[in-house]
């Protein structure tokens, strides 16, 4: 059977099935059912259908006006349709010219903090990570994603793009992974020291980080005071002289870099010192990329938010910094 | 004559509380109506009940009817939904088919076995395809009208009509060679 034959074979099955004659009695049934309908109408409902009639009626007499008899006067006489819609018409052109002057012209100007006055709200259209994207077993990492603690992060940009730095960037995800690390990042003082920038250059120099993880600089500088204790050049030199000579020039390198201005400062501030001299801490943060990772736009900003910086002292979050392929899922998919 | 306005006419008399306007209403649609649904269910019983309530539904929602648009349109839409109503408590009982074929024997309108069989096949369908050829051939519905019925686009439309036609074609060809 070819086409055409098929749909002439349809065709003939639909014509045997011709208009079937009603049962004679359906009109007086459907009837005895309006009019004990209408019996039970309110007062109140009628008077609205009432209402709603007189729309129709209008708009059937508006529909019959005939261009040869002019619209205008028709509509004058019976007060009805024609005249509304020319309002509706005279009102939709000024909005739309008031539309064409906001968006070609640009006035009114749309300028900062005028957001969802008279702009549109600026919110960051970030999706949402669900956990098809991320293919892990792992219940406790699946949970966190479906959270709202993570929900807060990925809707918020500048976490977004500090969590996609986060996975995507090796350097920094090793320095998450170091808990003391982690740890060291949420104590108050130490991003906003980070974000001077020039602690972060002096932790590039070789030596600082060794010399900041040396337990007499350490206890020195938790007894003293970091930026008194570097203003006594005895307290570099009672630690140049524990170390072996091969490593003198280094160390002093190191005692300079850290008597940079700012950077004994930043290193003074509450906690900043005793953090960074906790194990693995000052090295990690030396490591090749953290810095440079660190101080892109964006990133220390994040680490200010304490949603953040749960984040990332949670468990879950170790164990998705651990496994390259859940970091690659999520950076991909924060990337959309 | 009858179109979209001249119905309005009598939508409006209705409205204004004049209850008989809407017989003519029911005396000009009873019989379209009545073919869909019966298209629809497959058996007189359930396509009487159905186009009784949605003349009933329609006269209370009569406030609602929008006269830019064809009159049969909007009842159809109440129609379909009383059916959908109906075939979803039906279904709680006995299946489709079978509610079907065992009343198809019983139903006075249809006359001879070829059309029962037809109206079986139909029966077969999906509920979206059966909408479609229902609505185009026994509701005499253009493209764009169904499109506004069931909110879909009138390509979509189209393409849904031909694969329905198809599957009945199909449907009907097995039945006979089973036969």
């Amino acid at each position: 059977m070819n086409e055409q034959d098929r749909e002439d074979f349809v065709d003939e099955a639909l014509d045997r099935l011709s208009r079937t004659a009603p049962p004679a009695d359906l009109v007086d049934s459907v009837m005895a059912e309006v009019s004990a309908a209408e019996s039970q109408m309110t007062a109140w409902r009628r008077w609205r259908r009432a209402l709603q009639g007189r729309r129709l009626t209008n708009f059937v007499a508006g529909a019959r006006v005939s261009s040869s008899q002019g619209q205008f006067g028709r509509s004058a006489v019976h007060g009805g349709v024609v005249v509304r819609n020319k309002i509706l018409w005279a009102v939709t052109g000024f909005a739309a010219a008031a539309l064409v002057s906001v968006f070609v012209l640009g006035y009114p100007p749309i300028g900062r903090g005028t957001e969802a006055t008279i702009g549109v709200a600026q919110r960051y259209q970030g999706t949402q990570i669900s956990v098809k994207d991320i293919k892990v077993p792992d219940s406790e990492v699946q949970q966190f994603i479906q959270s709202e603690q993570f929900d807060r992060l990925v809707k918020d940009s500048v976490t977004r793009n500090a969590l996609r730095d986060l996975f995507e960037n090796e350097a920094l995800s090793q320095l998450v992974r170091n808990r003391a690390a982690a740890e060291a990042i949420a104590k108050p003082g130490v991003v906003e020291a980070l974000a001077k920038g020039s602690l972060l250059e002096a932790l590039k120099v070789e030596g600082v980080a060794a010399l900041l993880a040396e337990p007499l600089f350490a206890e020195n500088v938790a007894r003293l005071g970091m930026a008194e204790a570097i203003s006594r050049s005895q307290i570099a030199a009672e630690a140049l002289g524990k170390a072996k000579s091969a490593e003198a020039l280094t160390r002093t390198r190191a005692a300079e870099a850290l008597l940079r201005p700012g950077v004994a400062e930043a290193i003074a501030k509450p906690g900043v010192a005793e953090a960074l001299s906790r194990q693995g801490v000052a090295e990690a943060f030396a490591r090749q990329g953290v810095a440079e990772a660190l101080t892109r736009q964006g990133m220390l900003e994040a680490l200010t938010r304490s949603n953040m910086l749960e984040a990332l002292a949670s468990p879950a979050m170790f164990k998705m910094l651990n496994d390259a392929v859940v970091r690659a899922q999520i950076s991909s998919a924060l990337a959309r | 004559m009858t179109g979209p306005n001249d119905d309005a006419v009598w939508v409006a008399r209705c409205l204004n509380g004049d209850s008989t306007a809407f017989e003519t209403l029911v005396r000009r649609y009873q019989q379209v109506l009545f073919t869909v649904a019966l298209r629809l269910m497959g058996n007189v019983e359930d396509a009487r009940d159905v186009t009784q309530n949605a003349f009933v539904r329609a006269y209370l929602k009569l406030g609602t009817y929008d006269p830019s648009r064809k009159f049969f349109s909007w009842l159809y839409r109440i129609a379909l939904n009383e059916g959908l109503n109906a075939r979803r408590d039906r279904r709680q009982h006995e299946p489709l088919e079978a509610t079907f074929e065992a009343k198809a024997g019983r139903d006075p309108v249809e006359r001879g076995e070829t059309s029962s069989q037809v109206q079986a096949a139909l029966m077969v369908l999906t509920r979206e395809y059966r909408e479609v050829i229902v609505m185009r051939y026994f509701g005499e519905m253009s493209y764009e009208e169904i499109a506004e019925v069931i909110g879909i686009p009138e390509k979509t439309v189209k393409s849904r009509l031909f694969s329905a036609r198809q599957r009945l074609g199909e449907i009907l060809k097995d039945r006979s060679v089973r036969s």
